[in-house]
């Protein structure tokens, strides 16, 4: 099918780019500042079919980076889904699906089972690995961004993010060492104590767009290119600017997964001890 | 309702890869599927994890048919699907590339098939693939359903590649 007007100037694309694009379903887990850069970028592109999770609302703090939230939605305290799906139709064609749970994707997950790509904003190492292990469980590819500022001292704030798509049967997030069992106990011992967890607009787009980037070249294969380690981890330097692919996946040596067995997959069965 | 087979990329590989062998008689060959079924409400999600051949001597020379497989092969596979409760479905390729659908032979081969496994395993979702060199078509039996549906069919992996099978609109 030939590109229309709204997307004569993606053409590049493909031919084909338009209808798959408007075919998938995608799945969005948190509305944050990382979610609605997403959202915004796939509404812009040609996405037809969203399912949002977030059950936060905004507050003046999230002004600083949530794109389409506004000092009236403060005042309202209006839902961060509902932001992202006016935002969504704002710039969608008008037969745009957007189905929004005000609500953790946990507390129901059937809809989001039904994605055929996952995105995963979400803060925490814990919220990940939980959204991993349910798109390993229904054969679903997994793009997760994050964002972290620390405080290194006489040298100022750094800051680090990250990019990573997997996809099933492929290295995991516990394959490449984003996640392992340190990093998940770290998290419960300091629940509850974050604080405030810095974030900024900019980095967050880089982030998001890197993501987005991926998620096409995932569904069309415009780039014709194959990652050669069944996945993509970049890590994102803020101080410098740099988004590049990140060094631990030299010690990826296995294109297998080896922490979802192949069979583990489909409805997850319970019982009793 | 509705239905998505989910297709880890390295699996329809392998599949392909295998159907392509030539047989000393049968003009193609067939493989069985397993694979487990999964709901998001009303949409059921079959996700499959292991293919296995069926070994050159269960074809049956027939020159009616491209390939016919003999009562152990089809005993196998039911005997898999009661043991296991695992999905399974019955895997043939076509040539060329792009969309496909089942012969009329084929159609009537899963008439056969899909609800003889579906009473041997009740609670999973059974029936047939045919693979073409980019993506493939589902005909399913669903749980508690007698009429199959045609399912959508989403190849997992580098590229990503969603075939809707004319019924999954959500």
């Amino acid at each position: 099918m030939a590109a229309s007007s709204r997307f004569s100037r993606q053409g590049f694309l493909g031919p084909d780019a338009e209808d798959i694009l408007a075919t998938a379903r995608v799945g969005i887990a948190g509305l944050g500042g990382g979610g609605s850069h997403v959202a915004q970028q796939l509404a812009h592109l040609g996405f037809r079919n969203f399912v949002l999770y977030d059950d936060d609302a905004i507050e003046e703090s999230n002004l600083n980076r949530l794109i389409g939230g506004t000092n009236i939605d403060v005042a309202m305290s209006t839902p961060k889904v509902l932001i992202a799906e006016r935002l969504i139709r704002s710039v969608a064609a008008p037969s745009v699906v957007v189905e929004q749970h005000q609500k953790a994707w946990q507390d129901d997950p059937t809809a989001l089972r039904s994605c055929d790509l996952v995105f995963g904003c979400v803060d925490g190492y814990r919220q990940r690995w939980e959204l991993q292990i349910m798109s390993r469980r229904f054969c679903i590819p997994y793009i997760d961004i994050g964002l972290d500022v620390t405080n290194a001292g006489d040298e100022g704030p750094k800051m680090r993010g990250q990019v990573i798509l997997t996809v099933p049967g492929g290295p995991c997030m516990r394959c490449i060492g984003f996640i392992d069992d340190e990093n998940l106990s770290d998290e419960g011992r300091r629940y509850g104590d974050a604080g405030i967890r810095p974030q900024v607009v900019w980095a967050n787009g880089v982030l998001a767009s890197t993501a987005v980037g991926l998620a096409i070249d995932l569904l069309n294969g415009w780039t014709r290119t194959v990652p050669e380690k069944g996945v993509v981890y970049l890590s994102y330097d803020g101080n410098t600017g740099l988004v590049f692919p990140d060094k631990r996946l030299r010690y990826v040596k296995s294109p297998k997964c080896s922490h979802f067995p192949d069979d583990e997959v489909g409805e997850p069965l319970w019982q009793s001890l | 309702m509705k239905c998505i087979v989910r297709l880890r990329r390295n699996l329809f590989d392998e599949m392909r890869s295998d159907l392509r062998r030539r047989h000393a008689h049968a003009f193609e060959r067939v493989g069985f599927l397993y694979g487990r079924l999964g709901r998001a409400g009303s949409i059921a999600i079959v996700v499959p994890f292991e293919y296995t051949p069926v070994p050159d001597e269960q074809y049956v020379e027939d020159r009616t048919v491209s390939a016919m497989i003999d009562a152990d092969a089809l005993f196998d596979a039911h005997q898999r699907a009661r043991s296991t409760g695992q999905c399974c479905l019955h895997v043939h390729a076509h040539g060329g590339s792009g969309g496909t659908w089942f012969s009329r032979t084929d159609v009537s081969t899963l008439d056969r098939i899909g609800p003889s496994l579906q009473r041997m395993a009740k609670s999973a979702a059974h029936g047939g693939l045919v693979l073409t060199k980019t993506t493939g078509a589902c005909l399913m039996w669903l749980p508690e359903e007698t009429k199959p549906v045609r399912s959508a069919l989403s190849i997992v992996g580098f590229p990503l590649t969603l075939d809707r099978g004319g019924s999954h609109g959500c």
